[in-house]
C-alpha cells in the first residue's frame, strides 16, 4: 500500500514505545505529549499486535499521513496521552492467550507434529511475558495449521483481545 | 528469527542495516525492517550499537589519537591482513 493516499489533516492512532516513550528504532524518545516530532509513526488497531512494546500511546499524526503495510506515517507526530491499561500484568495476559489459543490450533489439528513444536516456542515466550513475540508464534502456527488466510485471522484475533482488554476505540479520538 | 514469507530473518537485517540509517530504503522496505526489529530483542541491540558507533566513530578527529595507539592498530591490521604466517614472522 506504499504510495497509498495521503491525507493532509490529523489523524489519531495508537502507537507502541520502549519504556519511558523510546521511540522504537530511532534511539531517541519522543518529546513530552503534546510536543511534535519530525516522522511521526502509529498503527490501527488491527495492526497493533504486530508492534506490541512496553508502552502504548494515542499519538496524532500530521502531514501527508499515509499507510504503508502495517504502520502509519506522517511527517509529524505527537504523543496525546498513554493507555495506562497496557502494562506488564496486560503482556503477560496477552502472551498467555497467545500460548492457550496455539494449544486450540493444535487440538484442531489432530497432533500435528509442527504445531506441538509452536506449542513449545509459545510455552517459552509466554512464560517470559514476552507479548509480541508470543503473537507472531500464535500467528505462525496458526499458518502452519490454516495458512496466510489462518495468519490474518490469528493477527485479527489478538487485535480484538488488545481492543477489548485495552477499550480501544477502533477510530481513536483525542 | 524467520519464518514468515513476509518477515525479514535476522540475517537480511544485518544486510540491511546501514541502508536503513542512511535511508536508502523504500518505505515498504523500511516497515518491513522495523517489523523484525519490534519482535528481535538482538536485532534491535544491534541497530543501536551501528548506530553508536557511527555516532561516536563520525566525530573523531584523526589528529586527536593517540600515535602510539595508532601505531599499535596499523601493526595489527597489518598482521591480519598478512595472516597467520604473517602474523607468526
Amino acid at each position: 500500500m506504499e504510495g497509498g493516499p495521503r491525507g493532509t489533516g490529523r489523524v489519531i492512532a495508537y502507537t507502541f514505545t520502549g519504556p519511558g516513550a523510546r521511540r522504537p528504532f530511532r534511539g531517541d524518545r519522543w518529546p513530552p505529549p503534546g510536543e511534535w516530532a519530525a516522522a511521526g509513526r502509529g498503527s490501527r488497531v488491527d495492526h497493533l499486535p504486530v508492534w506490541i512494546a512496553t508502552e502504548l500511546w494515542l499519538v496524532e499524526l500530521e502531514g501527508s499521513v499515509h499507510e504503508v503495510a502495517t504502520q502509519l506515517r506522517a511527517d509529524r507526530g505527537r504523543l496525546v496521552r498513554r493507555i495506562d491499561a497496557w502494562d506488564d500484568a496486560a503482556a503477560g495476559e496477552f502472551a498467555r492467550w497467545c500460548g492457550r489459543r496455539i494449544l486450540e490450533l493444535s487440538r484442531a489439528a489432530d497432533g500435528d507434529e509442527r504445531l506441538n513444536a509452536f506449542r513449545a516456542d509459545a510455552e517459552t515466550f509466554a512464560a517470559a511475558a514476552d507479548a509480541n513475540v508470543a503473537g507472531w508464534v500464535a500467528t505462525r502456527a496458526a499458518a502452519a495449521a490454516d495458512g496466510e488466510d489462518g495468519a490474518a485471522r490469528e493477527r485479527a484475533r489478538q487485535a480484538g483481545w488488545l481492543q477489548e482488554r485495552l477499550h480501544l476505540d477502533p477510530v481513536p479520538r483525542v | 528469527m524467520s519464518g514468515s514469507p513476509e518477515m525479514l530473518s535476522c540475517r537480511e537485517v544485518v544486510e540491511l542495516v546501514t541502508a536503513y540509517l542512511e535511508g536508502a530504503l523504500s518505505e515498504a522496505e523500511e516497515v518491513r525492517f522495523e517489523e523484525h526489529l519490534a519482535m528481535c530483542d538482538g536485532c534491535a541491540a544491534y541497530l543501536d550499537q551501528m548506530r553508536t558507533t557511527i555516532a561516536l566513530a563520525g566525530r573523531l578527529d584523526p589528529e586527536a589519537v593517540d600515535l602510539e595507539a595508532c601505531d599499535r592498530l596499523m601493526h595489527a591490521f597489518r598482521g591480519w591482513k598478512a595472516g597467520p604466517e604473517g602474523r607468526a614472522g
